[in-house]
């Protein structure tokens, strides 16, 4: 049964990913500070995931991306695009609809 | 071992990933996994205060997943040949076409040892073989474009539920068709493995051999067949046209029987000498029962078009 759960949980986590990653990412930042903003608000995504989905996002064009050496390190940085704004903001209040019918539920079936 | 070329951990599971990525933006993805794994290792350099360890490497590249997995997870939206809303359909056509052929190259092989009717200069296990993959190659194929063409329409996003047809009018479902229609392919596919004479005397049954008459007025029916299922896929309604149709290529199948009832039936024998008379007899009755099935199904389908012309 932990085996089912964990890939429940994965799939409830795969889908809230992409509103996470355009939301963080409207702040420019590189894979590895990518994954370290989103640990810190308890968003913990195997790094696996994580840095293809930033690539797929890409190639929709939801995010802007360019490479940059800084302190000797060569870093690809990626910021979330006009359009990849437009679509968050499809997405958030989808969200939030889903979000409170879910409340709801739960609260008719108390 | 050869220090100078000891690759470390990183890079060999760098390099493992590599050979499974796509090929488009192999490099970049390469470089960019490299930079973010080397950022890590560096964090974890920066909390243990000093030089990470190679089992602490290992550690974080564990941590990391696969490199089957990785890679996987670049391919995108990659999918599989046949997805997953036509796979329980293909499953179905792959398992009943491959007991059909199956029961079928049994018979022959039964029919070789038995009656001794020769095949020829071919190996038993590999007719098997060679058929499968024969059977499967072209229902993939076939589902494959079912797919893509479904999906170039967008018939599952366009379907009206006011539009289906009554149950009495409908063929089973779309599905139904679709996989008469995978079927009736397979069969005509497995008729052109025979080789007979397309010659106007082969069809009047003025040739020798009454199975190369029966193939082809089969292949015809096939022929008519297909296009219909096809067409049933997209839409299931019965329409006088087509219903008539329907008949018209049942009558077909029933009058390639008669014809070689009457012409070269008894011809069995002299073509196939192994084969005992009273198997041969059964000839007979296998051509009466296909009239029958045929005749009786098209008057099924002419029971449905006069319903249908009295609720027109």
């Amino acid at each position: 049964m932990s085996a089912k759960l964990e890939s429940m949980r994965l799939e409830l986590r795969r889908g809230i990913l992409i509103l996470a990653v355009l939301n963080a990412l409207k702040q420019e930042q590189y894979g590895y500070s990518l994954r370290k903003s989103l640990q810190a608000v308890d968003i913990d995504i195997e790094e696996g995931t994580l840095y293809p989905l930033v690539r797929r996002l890409e190639s929709y064009g939801l995010l802007d991306s360019r490479w940059s050496s800084e302190e000797g390190r060569k870093r690809r940085y990626y910021q979330t695009s006009p359009k990849g704004i437009e679509t968050l903001q499809t997405l958030q209040t989808d969200w939030q609809q889903l979000n409170e019918s879910l409340v709801k539920i739960s609260e008719a079936n108390k | 071992m050869n220090f100078l070329t000891k690759k470390s951990p990183l890079d060999r599971y760098i390099a493992d990933v590599k050979t499974y990525l796509p090929a488009k933006n192999r490099a970049d993805i390469v470089e960019e996994l490299r930079a973010n794994l080397s950022e890590k290792l560096a964090d974890r350099s920066a909390d243990a205060e000093g030089e990470v360890s190679e089992q602490a490497e290992i550690e974080l590249l564990s941590d990391f997943g696969h490199p089957l997995r990785v890679a996987a997870e670049y391919q995108g939206e990659a999918r599989s040949l046949v997805g997953p809303t036509l796979y329980p359909f293909y499953r179905m056509s792959v398992l009943v076409s491959l007991v059909i052929s199956t029961c079928v190259l049994v018979t022959i092989i039964l029919a070789e040892i038995f009656f001794r009717v020769d095949l020829g200069d071919v190996s038993r296990p590999w007719i098997f073989v060679n058929t499968y993959i024969y059977i499967i190659g072209v229902i993939t194929v076939g589902y494959v474009l079912a797919e893509r063409l479904m999906e170039r329409h967008n018939y599952l996003d366009s379907w009206q539920p006011n539009a289906l047809d009554q149950p009495d009018n409908a063929l089973a479902s779309a599905w139904g068709a679709l996989v008469a229609c995978i079927v009736a392919v397979t069969w005509l596919v497995m008729l052109n493995l025979l080789s007979i004479e397309h010659t106007f005397e082969t069809l009047i049954g003025q040739n020798q051999n009454p199975i190369d008459t029966l193939v082809f007025w089969m292949k015809i029916e096939m022929v008519i067949l297909i296009p219909q299922y096809f067409y049933l896929v997209f839409n299931q309604t019965w329409s006088r046209n087509r219903l008539l149709l329907r008949i018209g290529s049942e009558l077909i199948l029933s009058l390639g029987c008669v014809i070689v009832l009457l012409s070269n039936a008894g011809n069995l024998g002299v073509n196939y000498p192994d084969v005992p008379q009273s198997l041969a007899s059964v000839f007979y009755y296998v051509l009466w029962g296909m009239i029958a099935a045929t005749v009786f199904s098209a008057y099924s389908y002419w029971r449905k078009l006069g319903r249908l012309g009295k609720s027109d």
